[in-house]
């Protein structure tokens, strides 16, 4: 059976601006998630090395990346998120196992896959200078009309535009 | 009732976190339902050929921008609660160019990745590992930048502070500036299709029209001048002070509250520091010659009303007596008793009940008291025959 359609963009977009005004409304902070990746991260490094959470500044006090991750909402919004996903998945029918890259892209899967790990670093180290990433700094800062937020998300459109010529075979 | 609920207090962080679930999942459903779980979809955007990302992100951030705003305007959101990301200036610079690169390098952000590794997309997977140990690396690596990570520190600093107009301009600006952003991107999508000879992404021109003309309508509503229900904004603030805190606080800290009797009748011991607000000067006018940095403890008879109108503008915490006088009297200005059936727990919770009450009433000092005594005080009660 074909996967069930995309939504329109439009329409999309404002059931995706609801959600966002529904966290506002109730907990006077936006969506976000590479703080609970964070969070994670510090997590399980304090449980396998916990010397070096406590010798690095940020991740012992500075930022307030608590030692037990379960002890945020953020990390609760995180685990909603990959259920949600999973369920609307599972119902459009697009959960198929697959290492996703350009219909006619020469990269092998492994190179594909390297790609992404090296990627997510880039974003991971990214989201901790800008203190938030594409839904806490960008969508949720730029709807409480934050200048860095969106000095943020300019910056990341100029970055992607300027960097898509050299993975462009990625994705063709 | 006032939002933002959580940021009020009007529930605590185990109710936050079954929200928050809640609000994941359809964070995760929305993100799906878009096409946000493929990083074929998302890096798209970069080519210019499919503006997906464009168009789902700036719909998203109108709607809530004038959703927040209408909410502000009808007096329902206590803006002043609401948490602004501060802005750092050189880091997000930094922050928002590497985040592109890494973007399409891996085809995801983190929100979304997540959303991938949900769908068993393997890549997606991976970014989510490499957003992870970029974070580590980031901390390990924190002593090397942290002036830069700390730089250009502008605060809380808005859009209509940076460009001096009024709010709802601002609003109506973003909104103008999102359309023309989209009629942009479809143009685009059609010449490069033509180019291509291949059909462009599925626009459904009713559809965003229609929505945008309800969005600007209802951004035309934040041109209303702003009437918060100060009131009903400060009622959500008035949180309980329970009488075992104060009397701890009283002991340890005196000088982090600030104790108003607001009784009629004067009571024959009354609690220590408890300030009596006299008729002479209001009330807000008294509160207004406070610091403002001390938690307020309002003192009233259990049924009174809280005078939420006279609160002013106190900057501190505003708290009211749990159970008002009677229930601190009843509890520490009165020599406790222990009943008959007490357990360990009780005898604990006598000791310092006790100890307490000495320091309240004053009898003597608020050293330690020997563990003995309850036992002893115990003993006397019976032979006194006890009291109901």
């Amino acid at each position: 059976m074909k996967p069930k359609a995309l939504w329109n963009p439009y329409v999309g977009g404002v059931a995706l601006g609801l959600v966002l005004l529904a966290t506002f409304l109730l907990m006077g902070y936006g969506l976000g998630s590479s703080g609970a990746a964070a969070r994670l991260g510090c997590s399980v490094t304090y449980c396998v090395a916990p010397t070096v959470v406590e010798g690095s500044p940020y991740m012992s006090h500075y930022s307030g990346l608590h030692l037990n991750a379960l002890d945020n909402w953020m990390v609760f919004l995180v685990i909603g998120l990959f259920m949600g996903g999973l369920i609307s998945a599972v119902y459009a029918r697009r959960n198929d196992r697959a290492v996703l890259k350009g219909e006619h892209s020469p990269y092998s899967n492994g190179k594909r896959l390297l790609f992404a790990l090296i990627g997510g670093i880039l974003m991971g180290v990214a989201s901790r200078f800008a203190r938030g990433c594409t839904s806490g700094q960008a969508l949720s800062g730029g709807a409480l009309l934050s200048v860095g937020s969106w000095v943020f998300m300019m910056c990341i459109f100029a970055g992607g535009y300027l960097m898509a010529p050299f993975v462009r075979r990625q994705w063709q | 009732m006032t939002f933002p609920l959580y940021q009020l207090d009007a529930f605590g962080q185990p109710t936050a976190k079954v929200l928050a679930i809640v609000l994941g999942l359809f964070f995760g459903i929305v993100l799906e339902r878009n096409g946000f779980g493929r990083s074929t979809i998302l890096a798209a955007q970069f080519y210019g050929r499919d503006n997906r990302v464009l168009k789902v992100m700036f719909s998203a951030i109108v709607t809530a921008l004038v959703g927040l705003a209408f909410f502000r305007t009808i007096g329902l959101l206590d803006w002043s609660a609401m948490v602004v990301p501060k802005t750092f200036l050189y880091p997000m610079i930094f922050g928002g160019l590497l985040f592109g690169v890494g973007f399409v390098v891996s085809g995801y952000c983190p929100g979304t990745s997540v959303v991938a590794m949900a769908s068993r997309k393997i890549d997606g997977a991976l970014t989510f590992l490499g957003i992870v140990l970029g974070s580590v690396l980031f901390g390990i690596l924190y002593p090397l930048y942290e002036s830069f990570y700390l730089s250009g520190d502008l605060g809380v600093y808005r859009l209509p502070d940076l460009l001096h107009v009024p709010e709802p301009v601002v609003i109506l600006a973003v909104v103008a500036m999102a359309i023309g952003a989209f009629l942009g991107a479809e143009t685009l999508e059609r010449k490069l299709a033509r180019k291509d000879h291949e059909s462009p992404p599925v626009s459904v021109k009713a559809v965003r029209n229609a929505v945008f003309i309800v969005l600007g309508i209802f951004a035309f509503s934040s041109f209303t001048p702003v009437q918060i229900h100060t009131t009903q904004a400060r009622q959500a603030k008035v949180g309980k002070m329970d009488p075992w805190t104060l009397a701890r606080t009283i002991v340890k800290d005196p000088g982090a509250v600030e104790i108003l009797c607001l009784r009629r009748e004067v009571p024959k011991v009354v609690i220590p520091g408890a300030e009596r607000y006299s008729k002479g000067v209001s009330l807000s006018e008294y509160l207004e010659g406070l610091p403002g940095t001390q938690t307020l403890v309002m003192v009233l008879d259990n049924d009174a009303p809280t005078p939420y109108e006279q609160l002013g503008n106190y900057t501190g915490r505003i708290t009211r007596l749990a159970g008002g006088y009677e229930a601190f009297a009843g509890l520490f200005l009165m020599e406790p008793k222990l009943s008959d059936d007490a357990g360990p727990e009780d005898i604990r919770n006598f000791e310092e009940r006790y100890a307490l009450y000495r320091f309240m009433t004053g009898s003597k000092s608020a050293g330690p008291r020997p563990k003995r005594k309850p036992k002893k005080v115990k003993r006397k009660l019976k032979k006194d025959g006890g009291c109901g």
